[in-house]
C-alpha cells in the first residue's frame, strides 16, 4: 500500500485499472472527464492491455463496455450526469441482461451546476433501474468503492453504478493505494449462454422478475456493508450520503454529540434508518443533490413524532451544492466571517482571446441583422455566444439539440432558422437530425463550428473534424453546392458574411463549416488538416 | 499543523499548478491534504479560485468554511478581494499586482491595489515583470509561487524540488525559468514586506521592488530597503498600470478591431487613475437597459450615443441623442438610434450621464496622443469642441493648441507650453467673460497621465502588444475645476520602429577624409564622376591621397587608378560614387565587404524619391544591414541622391556643379556656417543668392537610406568650426525628428543657432478617419513645434530662411541684451514702416525709448548738418532725403552707443544725390558702404542695413555686404525677420 495525491476522478480511474478493467468507455463531460483521461494516460492503455477510446457518445459508451462485459472483460464507462440521459436505455435493460464481467458505472453529478445545464440526481436513475449503487464521500473511499462495485457486479452479477459529484472529482487528496502484490485475482470469464441477454418479450419478463427477486439480497448487501455505518448519541441525528457527511464532520468538529447515519451504498437499508430515527427526536438529512433519501423517509405522510429536516423541509436549500457554511448554518452552529465585498466587479467567463467563435459568430450575426434570425445553439464553449457582445445563441439544451430544433423550426415555416454546432458535439448527437433535414432538404442553415476538437472539456480528440467531416456531410447527402466552408478570421468577415447570406438565402439546407482550430487546442491541425486546403494529389 | 488556503486568479493563468506544488510537498511531508478545484465552463478567462487544505490530522470538508483561511494566494487583484470572506482576521493576503482585464467595468487599478493594501497582512508583487525578467512572462505562477513559499508551513527547499520536478520533462532551460522565477517572488515578497517594515507606503515600496537589479532578486533575501520618502505619484505608470492597459488594447486587437469604443478609451484613463468618466453603461447590441441599471444614474437625464466600429465623428453622424431619465423613453431612443444607422456595424449603445456643460468656445478642452512616425510619441491640448479643428487652423502656430514630442517631456513642461495657449487663458478665467474652470493641478494630473500613456504605449512595443496609434478626449467639460470626459476616441497601429544604430563616428571621416576615393568617372567623357573628381581636385584636395577606382587605366586627371575597391592599397576615409543606380546594392555590399571604406556618398538619384524606384531603395537598405550584421564598424553612408558634399576643412567638394555655373569661392575663408539639406539644389540656390555665404560645409544628404539628417546636424553641431547651421528638411526617416530634436537640443545648448525649414506642409495623415490628434497635430506642425522648442529658429519661407541664415551668419559674434530697436532712415515711408512691422508672429520688438541723453547727442548731430528744424532727434529717426553720409554715420554711432537701444537698422534709399550711392561711387572711402562697414565691425550690437530699391543699386548692395554686414531690401522684412532673430537671442541665449 503506498500514499498517492489523485483527484477523486482519478481515484476512480486508479481503481478501475487496479480492478483489471480490459477496456475504459466515456465521452469527455465535465465533472467526468478525468476518469478517462487518466486511464487513457496509463501504460496499460498505451500498451494496449486497456482499450480507451473516446465513444462517440454516452450511449454508445454503455453498450461498448456492455459488449465487452459481455465476452468477458471488466469495463469501466463513466460520464457526467446527463449523459446518463443518452446512456438511459442501455443502462436501465443492461439491469435486466446482467452482466458478465464487472461492469462499473461511473457517473458524475454536478450539484450547483458548475458546467452543466441541470442538477439532476443519478441515484434516481440506480433506483428506478433497481441496480447497486455506491456513493463515495472521499478521494479514498473513491478508490476503495469502485474495487468493491467491480467485485459487487460479478457477484450479483449485475451492473454497478458509483456516483460522485463535482466537488469530488475535481478534489485532490491522499488515498491509500494497493500495490501490484495487493492487486485482486480477476478470473477470465466464459461468455454468457447463448441468447440470455436477447431481451425479446418472454426472456425479459423472467430477467425482470429476477431482478425484482434480487433486490433483497442487495439491500442485505448494503446493511452490511462497511460503507454504511450507524452512530448512536444524542437525541440529535444526521442522516449524510456521500460527499455530505464531510461537511457536517468539518461544521460540528466533534461536537455536538449527535448520533449519524452515514449511507456509502444503495439500496437504502430500511433497517438502519430505522434504529436512527427510534433513537433521535429530530434528524437532518444531508444529501449532496435531491433528496431521494429524505423522500423515501418522510414519504407522502412523513413520520409521526419526529422532526425530519432537509431540503424538503427547507431546513438545507433546495437547489445547489451543500457546504460546510450551509451545515453549521442548519445544525445551529455558524461562526463569525468577514462579509464578501459585493460590490466586486464580477467575471463571468468568455471566449478566449482569438478564438474562432468569436469570428464565426460576429460573421453570423452581421449576416442575418437584416433579419429576424433563429439562432439555435448547442453545448460547447461557444454557448458562451449567448453573452454580449455576441448574442448568437438563442438556445442551448442538450448535445445535438441544435439541428433538431431547427428542423423543427423550419418545418412550422420558419425563415431565417439556423444553428450552431461543434464538431465533436456534432458527432455525438449532431448526425442523426442532420440525416433527416438532408433529406427533407429544410430550409435551414447549419454551422459546424469546427475547431478540431473538444474544446470546452479540455482538448479531447473529435471524431468528425476536416475532410472527415466533409465526408460525413457528403455520406448524408447534403447537396454538396450547399456545403461551403468558411476561415472564421477577422480579415475575412467581409467574404464570411457573404458566404453565410448565401447559404441563409438558399431554399433549402446548407451546411456552413467554420473551420479553424481552437487557440487552446494542443494539437496544431494543418489547414490540409482542416480542410481548408486541398491535400496535394498523390503521385500516380 | 494545519494551513487553509485560497487560490485565486483567472483561468488560464495556473494556479493550478501552484495548488499541485504545494499538495505533492505537503503530501511528501506526510501531511493530509485537500485540494478542491473549480473549473470547467470557467477554463478560461473566468474567476477561477481553488481551496487548498494542509493538515497532520484527517481533513473533512474539501472546501474551507467561511472565516477559516489562512493565506490567500492571488494571480490577480481583483480576484484577491474576492474570496475574503473565507479569510481569519490575521489571514496573509499575497496577490500579483497584473490586472487581467477582459471585462468592462474594471475599476482603476492603483484602487484594487489600495483595497488589498488595506488588509492588516498582505503582499503585493508584480509577478508578471519578474517572470520575464526571469526568462519567460509564462512564469508568472511560479513567481507566485515563490512570494509564497514565505507564507507556507512547508520545506522551502523540497517546494523548489517539486516546482524543478514538475518541469523537468519540459527541459533544464526551462526548469531554470521556474527556478529563478520562484526565487525572485520569493525575495520580492520579502522585499515588499520590508519596505513596509520601514514605513513605506504600498505605492513607494513597489516602486522600490520594482527597481531592484535581477542580482538583487537572486539573492535569498532582500537588500536593505531605504527609509521612504512620501513619493510624488505617478511619476511613472506602475507595473501594474502597464500590465491592465496592455490587457485592453490586447482585448480590442483580439476582436480583430483597431477602433476603440468610447468606453474602452474610458477604461484606459480610468485605468491608470486619470481622470474618472461620467457614469456610463455599455448596453449591448439586443440587450435591454434594466430599470435598476438606469436608476443608478445621477441626474434627470442621460446620453445615449451609438457604438459602432464604421461611426467617428459621432455627432456628426447623428448618433447621439439625449433622453430623459426614463426606461420607456431611454429604451425607445436606443431603439431609434439602431435603426437610424441600421446599415452601420452597431455593436451596442453607450448610455452615459448628462453633464451640464456649455459649447461655447473656452469652456472645452481637447487632449490627445498619438504616435507619429518621424517623433514618436507626441501630445496635444487646447481649445476642445466641435470648432476646435477651425480655431486651430485660424489661429496663430501655437495659440490654439499646445503640441510637442512626448518622448522627452515632463507634465510640468508641457503646462507651461499650455499656458501660453488661447486656451489657457480662456480656461484659467484671465480672458474677459471667463471664470476660472479647471484648476492647473488638475490639468497637470492630466497631462502627466496622456504622456504617461504616450510614452509608454504610442511606441512601438514589438511583440508586447499592440501599439496605440491615437488616443483623445474630445471635449473634456468641467465639473467644480475637475476634468469630464465627454467623448473619446483612440485606436491602434503598429509604430514606427527606430532603425538599426549606424557607425555614426565614422561621419568624422566623412567630413574630414584624409583619403578619397572617387568611383564612376569616365575616363571618355566629362560625366557625373568625372565631374566631382576635377571638383574634388580644385577644391585643393591633395591628389597623393585621390584614387579613381577605373579598370586598365594608371591614371586619371591626376588621381591614380585602383582597379577594384578591393585593390586600395589602403583604407580611404571617403568613397564617392557615382555609378549608375542600378549598380549601387552591389556597390554598396562591395564597399562594405572589402573593409577599406570609412564613409561613402552615393550620388545616384531614383533610388527611393521617385515612383518605382522604391525596391532599388530596399536593396540598397538590405545590402547595408547584411553587410552590417554584427558589427559595430564599417562605412556610413551618405544619400543615394546626394548631390554631394562641400567641405572646406576637408578640402575637397563633390556637389557636381560646374564651377561656371556657381562661383563658391574657394579663395576665400570659409565662415563657421553649415548647410544641410535633403535637396542639393537647394544649397546651391541659397549659395548662390548669398554670394558671401562661404559655408564651412554644405551637405547634400539625399535619401538618407543609411545617414539621417539627425546624424549630421548632431556631428556637424558639434564641431568647434560652426557657429550656424541651416537645415532643409522634406522629411525625416523612422523617428529620426525625434532623434533630430535630440540633436537640435544639443546644439542650441552649445549657443549655436540653427535655422529649420520643413517643407510638406500638405495635409499629410489627416485623413477623414483620423483623429482631431492627427489634425490640429500633424506631422508638419509637430515637425515645427518640436524644433522650436529644441531651439531651432524655424521660417516658413525660403526668403526668411535666407535672412536668418544671414543674420546668424552676420551676428553671431555680436551680443543680444534685448530687444529694443533702433531705427534710422532717411525716408519718413521706411521708419514708419519699420515700427509697424516691430509686433509679429513668434516675435515681439519694442522701439527703443530715447534718453535725454541721446537726443541731445542727435540734436548735436543734426544741428551740424543742417537738419536741426528739418529732422526730429529721435527714435525712430527719420533723416530726410537731406542727410549727408557723415549725418548717417555718427547718427548711427549714437543711436547704437545708446544704452537703450540693443540693435540698429539703417534703411538707405539711395535715390538722393546727398549720398554716394552709384555703382561708381560705393566704392570710395567716404561712402557710406566703408562707413558704416567700419561701423559695424566695430560694433558689439546687431546691426543691419536696407536698401529698398532696383538693379541700379545692386553694387551698393553688394559693397555694403562686402563688410560683412546683413543686408535686406526692404525695411519692414529686416524689422520681422530681425525680430525672430533678436527675440530669439534674447529668449533663448539670454
Amino acid at each position: 500500500m503506498r500514499y498517492r495525491l489523485l483527484l477523486g476522478d482519478e481515484a476512480i480511474a486508479q481503481a478501475a485499472l487496479d480492478a483489471g478493467i480490459g477496456g475504459a468507455f466515456s465521452y469527455p463531460g465535465t465533472p467526468a472527464t478525468e476518469i478517462f483521461e487518466y486511464i487513457a494516460k496509463n501504460a496499460k492503455a498505451s500498451s494496449g492491455e486497456v482499450s480507451a477510446r473516446w465513444s462517440t457518445n454516452e450511449k454508445v459508451a454503455y453498450e461498448e463496455a456492455l459488449g465487452m462485459s459481455w465476452v468477458g472483460k471488466r469495463s469501466l464507462v463513466s460520464m457526467k450526469h446527463v449523459g446518463l440521459n443518452v446512456a438511459a436505455d442501455p443502462f436501465i435493460n443492461s439491469a435486466l441482461t446482467g452482466v458478465n464481467a464487472g461492469l462499473v458505472l461511473l457517473v458524475a453529478d454536478d450539484p450547483g451546476m458548475h458546467s452543466s445545464q441541470n442538477e439532476q440526481d443519478s441515484r434516481f436513475y440506480g433506483d428506478f433501474a433497481q441496480v447497486p449503487i455506491f456513493e463515495p464521500g472521499n478521494q479514498q473511499e473513491a478508490y476503495d468503492f469502485v474495487l468493491r462495485a467491480f467485485e459487487l457486479s460479478e457477484r450479483r452479477k449485475l451492473p454497478v453504478m458509483v456516483r460522485i459529484v463535482t466537488r469530488l472529482s475535481h478534489s485532490r487528496g491522499n488515498v491509500a493505494v494497493l500495490s501490484e502484490a495487493e492487486l485482486p485475482v480477476v478470473d477470465q470469464r466464459d461468455r454468457p449462454p447463448a441468447c440470455s441477454w436477447t431481451l425479446v418479450p418472454a426472456i425479459a419478463r423472467a430477467r425482470y422478475a429476477a431482478l425484482v427477486q434480487e433486490q433483497t439480497a442487495l439491500i442485505d448487501d448494503a446493511l452490511h456493508s462497511p460503507a454504511n455505518t450507524l452512530h448512536l448519541a444524542g437525541k440529535r441525528g444526521v442522516i449524510t450520503c456521500g460527499i455530505a457527511r464531510n461537511y457536517v464532520l468539518e461544521a460540528t468538529q466533534g461536537n455536538g454529540d449527535l448520533s449519524m447515519l452515514h449511507l456509502g451504498q444503495y439500496p437504502v437499508p430500511a433497517e438502519l434508518v430505522r434504529r436512527l430515527v427510534d433513537h433521535c427526536d429530530d434528524i437532518l438529512v444531508c444529501e449532496d443533490g435531491y433528496p431521494l433519501v429524505e423522500k423515501k423517509l418522510v414519504g407522502l405522510l412523513g413520520v409521526p413524532a419526529k422532526r425530519i429536516r432537509g431540503r424538503l423541509s427547507g431546513d438545507l436549500p433546495a437547489t445547489g451544492e451543500l457546504n460546510p457554511d450551509i451545515m453549521a448554518a442548519a445544525l445551529g452552529m455558524a461562526k463569525e466571517a468577514p462579509q464578501a465585498l459585493t460590490d466586486l466587479a464580477n467575471r463571468p467567463p468568455q471566449l478566449c482571446r482569438g478564438c474562432p467563435h468569436i469570428d464565426s459568430f460576429s460573421a453570423i450575426v452581421q449576416a442575418t441583422q437584416d433579419w429576424n434570425p433563429m439562432l439555435f445553439s448547442d453545448i460547447g464553449c461557444y454557448t458562451l455566444g449567448v453573452a454580449p457582445p455576441y448574442r448568437a445563441v438563442h438556445t442551448c439544451v442538450d448535445m445535438g439539440a441544435s439541428i433538431s430544433m431547427a428542423l423543427g423550426a423550419s418545418r412550422a415555416g420558419a425563415w431565417p432558422v439556423l444553428c450552431t454546432i461543434g464538431d465533436s458535439t456534432f458527432a455525438h448527437s449532431g448526425m442523426t437530425p442532420l440525416l433527416a433535414a438532408a433529406r427533407a432538404d429544410a430550409n435551414m442553415t447549419v454551422v459546424i463550428l469546427d475547431n478540431a476538437t473538444t474544446a470546452m472539456t479540455g482538448d479531447q480528440s473529435s471524431l468528425t473534424t476536416g475532410p472527415g467531416l466533409m465526408q460525413v456531410l457528403h455520406g448524408m447527402g447534403v447537396d454538396p453546392e450547399h456545403i461551403h466552408v468558411i476561415e472564421p478570421l477577422h480579415n475575412r468577415q467581409d467574404e464570411n458574411v457573404a458566404m453565410i447570406r448565401k447559404a441563409v438565402e438558399h431554399k433549402g439546407l446548407s451546411v456552413v463549416v467554420s473551420a479553424r482550430a481552437c487557440v487552446q487546442s494542443k494539437h496544431k491541425p494543418t489547414r490540409i488538416e482542416m480542410g481548408l486546403d486541398k491535400a496535394p494529389a498523390a503521385q500516380a | 499543523m494545519k494551513q487553509d488556503i485560497i487560490l485565486a486568479g483567472v483561468g488560464g493563468q495556473g494556479i493550478l499548478t501552484i495548488a499541485e506544488v504545494i499538495s505533492q510537498v505537503a503530501l511528501s511531508q506526510g501531511l493530509q491534504v485537500k485540494q478542491a478545484e473549480t473549473h470547467g465552463m470557467s477554463q478560461r478567462g473566468g474567476a477561477v479560485q481553488s481551496h487548498l487544505r494542509l493538515s497532520d490530522a484527517p481533513i473533512f470538508s474539501d472546501l474551507i468554511p467561511l472565516g477559516s483561511a489562512d493565506l490567500v494566494i492571488a494571480v490577480e487583484p481583483l480576484e484577491a478581494l474576492r474570496y475574503v470572506q473565507y479569510l481569519k482576521p490575521d489571514a496573509m493576503l499575497l496577490t500579483s499586482v497584473g490586472a487581467f482585464v477582459n471585462i468592462g467595468n474594471y475599476p482603476p487599478v492603483e484602487d484594487v491595489l489600495a483595497q488589498v493594501a488595506q488588509w492588516p497582512h498582505h503582499a503585493l508583487i508584480d509577478a508578471d515583470r519578474l517572470a520575464r525578467a526571469a526568462g519567460s512572462g509564462r512564469a508568472a505562477n511560479m513567481v507566485v509561487l515563490g512570494a509564497a513559499s514565505r507564507f507556507l508551513k512547508l520545506d522551502q527547499a523540497a517546494l523548489e524540488q517539486a516546482m524543478a520536478e514538475r518541469f523537468a520533462a519540459k527541459g533544464e532551460r526551462v526548469v531554470e525559468v521556474n527556478r529563478r522565477a520562484f526565487r525572485f517572488g520569493r525575495t520580492a515578497a520579502a522585499a515588499y514586506l520590508l519596505g513596509l517594515d520601514k514605513g513605506g507606503t504600498s505605492v513607494s515600496v513597489r516602486t522600490w521592488v520594482d527597481s531592484l537589479t535581477t542580482e538583487h532578486l537572486a539573492q535569498p533575501e532582500p537588500p536593505d530597503a531605504p527609509y521612504f520618502e512620501p513619493l510624488a505619484s505617478g511619476e511613472q505608470l506602475s507595473g501594474a498600470e502597464i500590465a491592465a492597459v496592455e490587457s485592453t488594447l490586447q482585448n480590442v486587437y483580439d476582436e480583430g478591431r483597431k477602433t476603440l469604443f468610447e468606453h474602452e478609451v474610458y477604461q484606459i484613463i480610468q485605468l491608470v487613475g486619470a481622470i474618472s468618466p461620467p457614469k456610463h453603461i455599455f448596453v449591448p447590441k439586443d440587450e435591454l437597459l434594466s430599470d435598476q441599471a438606469l436608476d443608478s444614474f445621477p441626474g434627470e437625464k442621460v446620453v445615449c450615443k451609438l457604438v459602432a466600429t464604421d461611426v467617428v465623428h459621432k455627432t456628426d453622424a447623428k448618433a447621439v441623442v439625449f433622453a430623459p431619465k426614463r426606461s420607456d423613453l431611454v429604451r425607445g431612443e436606443i431603439d431609434r438610434l439602431m435603426q437610424r444607422h441600421a446599415d452601420k456595424d452597431v455593436r451596442g449603445v453607450l448610455v452615459v450621464e448628462f453633464v451640464e456643460h456649455t459649447h461655447q468656445v473656452g469652456s472645452e478642452l481637447f487632449v490627445g496622443i498619438r504616435a507619429t512616425r518621424e517623433f514618436g510619441p507626441v501630445i496635444a491640448a487646447g481649445l476642445g469642441g466641435v470648432d476646435m479643428e477651425l480655431l486651430a487652423t485660424r489661429m496663430r502656430p501655437g495659440q490654439a493648441v499646445a503640441k510637442s514630442p512626448a518622448a522627452d517631456l515632463k507634465a510640468e513642461e508641457f503646462l507651461e507650453q499650455f499656458k501660453r495657449t488661447v486656451a489657457y487663458e480662456l480656461l484659467s478665467g484671465q480672458a474677459r467673460g471667463h471664470e476660472r474652470s479647471v484648476s492647473d493641478g488638475e490639468l497637470l494630473r492630466c497631462f502627466r497621465a496622456f504622456l504617461l500613456l504616450a510614452q509608454r504605449f504610442c511606441v512601438d512595443r514589438g511583440a508586447d502588444g499592440p501599439d496605440l496609434a491615437e488616443l483623445e478626449i474630445n471635449p473634456f467639460a468641467f465639473r467644480g475645476q475637475r476634468l469630464v470626459p465627454l467623448d473619446g476616441r483612440a485606436r491602434t497601429a503598429p509604430a514606427a520602429r527606430t532603425s538599426a544604430p549606424r557607425p555614426v563616428a565614422n561621419i568624422a571621416a566623412l567630413l574630414e577624409p584624409a583619403s578619397i576615393a572617387v568611383l564612376g568617372a569616365s575616363a571618355t567623357s566629362m560625366n557625373f564622376g568625372r565631374i566631382i573628381l576635377n571638383n574634388v581636385l580644385q577644391a585643393g584636395y591633395d591628389p597623393q591621397h585621390l584614387f579613381a577606382i577605373k579598370d586598365g587605366l594608371r591614371e586619371l586627371d591626376g588621381a591614380r587608378c585602383v582597379a577594384s575597391l578591393a585593390e586600395l592599397p589602403h583604407t580611404v576615409d571617403l568613397l564617392v560614387v557615382a555609378a549608375g543606380a542600378e549598380q549601387l546594392p552591389k556597390i554598396v555590399s562591395d564597399t562594405i565587404a572589402c573593409g577599406k571604406v570609412r564613409s561613402a556618398i552615393l550620388v545616384p538619384g531614383g533610388a527611393g524619391e521617385t515612383e518605382g524606384s522604391a525596391e532599388l531603395a530596399i536593396a540598397v537598405q538590405k545590402a547595408i544591414a547584411q553587410g552590417r550584421a554584427g558589427r559595430d564598424d564599417g562605412p556610413v553612408f551618405l544619400g543615394p541622391n546626394s548631390l554631394g558634399v562641400l567641405s572646406r576643412p576637408g578640402h575637397y567638394d563633390t556637389l557636381f556643379i560646374p564651377a561656371n555655373r556657381l562661383n563658391k569661392h574657394l579663395d576665400q575663408p570659409a565662415r563657421r556656417v553649415a548647410l544641410i539639406s535633403q535637396s542639393g539644389a537647394f544649397i546651391v540656390s541659397r549659395m548662390s543668392n548669398l554670394d558671401n555665404l562661404n559655408p564651412a560645409f554644405a551637405l547634400s544628404i539625399g535619401n538618407q537610406l543609411d545617414l539621417t539628417l539627425a546624424d549630421l546636424t548632431a556631428a556637424v553641431g558639434q564641431r568647434d568650426d560652426i557657429d550656424v547651421v541651416g537645415v532643409y528638411c522634406e522629411g525625416f526617416r523612422d523617428l529620426d525628428g525625434l532623434a533630430f530634436a535630440r540633436a537640435l537640443r544639443e546644439v542650441t545648448r552649445r549657443g549655436k543657432e540653427v535655422i529649420f525649414y520643413k517643407a510638406g506642409r500638405t495635409q499629410a495623415g489627416r485623413t477623414a478617419a483620423a483623429g482631431h490628434t492627427a489634425s490640429v497635430a500633424g506631422d508638419y506642425d509637430v515637425a515645427l513645434a518640436a524644433a522650436e522648442q529644441a531651439g531651432a529658429i524655424v521660417v516658413e519661407t525660403f526668403k526668411e530662411f535666407e535672412q536668418l541664415l544671414e543674420l546668424c551668419a552676420a551676428l553671431h559674434g555680436k551680443s543680444v541684451s534685448g530687444t529694443r530697436l533702433g531705427v534710422m532712415s532717411n525716408a519718413g515711408f521706411e521708419t514708419v514702416g519699420m515700427a509697424d512691422a516691430l509686433v509679429g508672429p513668434r516675435y515681439r520688438l519694442e522701439l527703443a525709448q530715447t534718453g535725454q541723453g541721446t537726443v541731445d547727442d542727435l540734436r548735436a548731430i543734426l544741428a551740424k548738418g543742417g537738419l536741426a528744424n528739418l529732422v526730429n532727434p529721435r527714435n525712430p529717426l527719420d533723416l530726410t532725403p537731406m542727410a549727408s553720409e557723415s549725418v548717417y554715420q555718427a547718427a548711427a554711432q549714437t543711436l547704437l552707443d545708446a544704452s537703450e537701444v540693443d540693435a540698429l537698422v539703417v534703411g538707405i534709399v539711395p535715390l538722393t544725390a546727398a549720398l554716394q550711392t552709384g555703382a561708381e561711387e560705393v566704392g570710395n572711402a567716404t561712402a557710406l558702404p566703408q562707413r558704416l562697414g567700419a561701423l559695424f565691425a566695430a560694433a558689439h550690437k546687431p546691426v543691419v542695413a536696407v536698401v529698398d530699391s532696383g538693379e541700379a543699386y545692386l553694387p551698393l548692395v553688394q559693397q555694403l555686404r562686402s563688410s560683412g554686414m546683413p543686408v535686406f531690401r526692404s525695411a519692414d522684412q529686416a524689422v520681422r525677420s530681425l525680430g525672430r532673430y533678436l527675440t530669439y537671442r534674447a529668449n533663448w541665449q539670454g
